[in-house]
């Protein structure tokens, strides 16, 4: 038949005609193998040394916070002296009969009561605040130190007869009210942070790999010959495949800015590299991957303070953070493979805050919390996705202006 | 010497960390061509022969060889299956029960002169042909199957495999005919 031949030809021609292949292809193939394999993976095994990592940190952590709170006293005693001198310009007005060193060692660091506040506002609403008692031996030395509102504001003195005493003391009230708002605020005041942070615990697992129902269901082999259908039987004999996810480690610069005395808005920019490491076993071919991402993210969280004394504060913190991936660097076998950039990352974070203020101007913090990353869709593994919940420890320095 | 198939796959089954990359070498041109076949955009061609090699180098270990050349037609046929997978599922396969608009209003009997034109262009056209004509006129050319065969694999009727396998063949020969006369042959 006329049109048979020409099909007939058609095939001929063609039967075993070549296209150029672009240059890329093999990479990615050899990336694609190295995917599609962690796939399969089924259990994760969660070392139990990384739990007990986990446990050390928030017990270190505990104990670190405790030493702080317990050594608090006798430094802030001594870091308020060396500031005394501030006081005396900040808070000339209303104290000329009132030796500031009289006020409160303490409060020198509320360097930013302004005179209308002095003057204005009077309620000591905050007054359990104050840390006016005498904190150590060395406050005792001045007896004659007026009681401020620590006591209940009515109870007098009984040596305190002279008007001009009583009003030194009212004064002496006021300020101490005004120096414990301040010293709220100063709390609260728009902070700067630098921080470092990771997720604790690196995860490696290593598994053999079993051909699955599914898997086969992907290869529609019913065009291939009878005798290649046993191809659906073992598979994937002498395969293995082992990775390790390192734990992120993240760089970050934040800005706080409260939003009340309790509560605050942080935001800022944050950097982190995430290094995975990939060994699979094809036929005894071995394919190694390692694979570093890096991500700059935004953070945003709300911060209430819990608790603060002196220099110290206790805060609880929530919010969420989008990493975007900027660079994906992927070497296999020693050659760089183009990697697509993993897509936006998602995350929210909830974390108990301990903040110790070394001067008033400068804290460091601890943030032990518990972080959830969303899984973004993408094909790229790596920590998010191995550990969607994790423990995160971020440390850093707090400037506060 | 040049490899034989025995050779390549022995030298696998010793994981020889080259011969994986020697069997790409080998093959990846020819089953470029069948991708192109079957689907005319090159990204998405070689995005399907990727796709078919991770398959082929994850199996081979287990192929059973039958002989020189089976090793190739297995291949050929890992990416053809893939390749149909791609066209059902990213094309919306009409078989085409309207004429479309180039098909010829009648039937010249004459067959195209298909030796006087290059390999890549015919390669070309039948990646351009609708999806229902492309693939039963490439599993019928070129995988020799028949139409009971094709209804089978592609899930249409037996009488709709052969009507489109006729339609794609006129529309073939006047994208081939229309070639020629542009280029004045």
């Amino acid at each position: 038949m006329k049109q048979e031949d020409w099909t007939q030809q058609l095939r001929d021609k063609l039967a075993d005609y070549e296209e150029s292949v672009p240059d890329d292809l093999w990479a990615g193939i050899e990336a694609r193998l190295i995917e599609e394999s962690g796939k399969r993976q089924s259990a994760r095994t969660i070392p139990l040394w990384g739990r007990w990592a986990v446990a050390a940190s928030l017990v270190g952590l505990l104990f670190g916070g405790g030493y702080l709170l317990w050594t608090n006293d006798s430094q802030s005693a001594s870091i308020a002296d060396a500031s005394v001198e501030t006081t005396k310009r900040k808070i000339p007005m209303k104290s000329e009969n009132n030796d500031p060193s009289q006020t409160n060692k303490d409060e020198v660091k509320t360097d930013e009561i302004s005179i209308q506040d002095l003057v204005s506002d009077s309620e000591p609403s905050t007054a359990q605040e104050t840390p006016t008692q005498p904190e150590s031996p060395q406050t005792f030395v001045q007896p004659d130190a007026p009681q401020p509102q620590a006591e209940p504001e009515r109870t007098p003195k009984p040596e305190t007869t002279l008007p001009e005493q009583r009003e030194t003391e009212k004064v002496i009230r006021e300020l101490d009210a005004k120096i414990a708002e301040a010293k709220r605020r100063k709390h609260q005041s728009t902070s700067f942070s630098l921080f470092a942070s990771n997720d604790l615990g690196s995860w490696s697992n290593r598994n053999g790999v079993l051909m699955s129902p599914n898997q086969l269901a992907n290869y529609d082999y019913s065009l291939i010959q009878a005798s290649t259908r046993q191809v659906e039987q073992v598979y994937l004999y002498n395969y293995e495949e082992r990775q390790k996810h390192y734990q992120p480690i993240s760089f970050g610069l934040t800005v706080k800015i409260p939003i009340s005395s309790r509560i605050s808005l942080s935001s800022g920019i944050v950097y982190t590299r995430l290094r995975s490491d990939f060994t699979n076993i094809v036929n005894g071919y071995e394919l190694e991957k390692q694979q570093t991402l890096y991500y700059l993210g935004i953070p945003l969280s709300a911060q209430y303070l819990l608790w603060g004394f002196k220099g110290l504060n206790v805060y609880a913190t929530a919010g969420g953070q989008v990493d975007f991936c900027i660079k994906t660097k992927v070497v296999s076998n020693g050659t760089n493979i183009p990697y697509d950039k993993d897509r936006p990352q998602f995350s929210m974070q909830g974390a108990l805050g301990l903040q110790y203020d070394i001067i008033p101007q400068l804290g460091i913090y601890a943030e032990p919390g518990v972080k959830y990353y969303f899984n973004n869709g993408s094909k790229v593994r790596n920590f998010f996705k191995d550990k969607p919940t994790n423990f995160n420890l971020q440390l850093g320095l707090r400037l506060n202006l | 010497m040049v490899e034989t198939e025995r050779q390549l796959l022995d030298a696998i089954y010793r994981g020889d960390r080259q011969a994986l990359r020697r069997l790409y070498d080998r093959y990846s041109a020819y089953v470029m061509a069948i991708s192109l076949r079957y689907i005319h955009d090159r990204e998405d061609a070689k995005d399907v022969v990727q796709d078919s090699f991770v398959k082929i180098l994850k199996s081979v270990a287990t192929f059973d060889y039958r002989g020189e050349g089976s090793l190739k037609s297995w291949v050929a046929k890992v990416v053809m299956n893939q390749a149909i997978d791609w066209v059902t599922t990213h094309e919306r396969m009409h078989l085409v029960i309207q004429r479309p608009a180039e098909m010829p209003e009648f039937i010249d009997e004459k067959p195209p002169d298909i030796q006087k034109i290059p390999p890549d262009i015919l390669n070309g056209m039948i990646g351009r042909l609708p999806a229902g004509f492309r693939l039963v006129l490439n599993l019928h050319v070129f995988e020799k199957l028949s139409h009971r065969e094709i209804a089978q694999r592609l899930g249409i009727k037996e009488s709709s495999s052969a009507s489109q396998f006729s339609r794609a063949k006129i529309l073939l020969k006047k994208m081939i005919d229309d070639y020629l006369n542009s280029q004045g042959i």
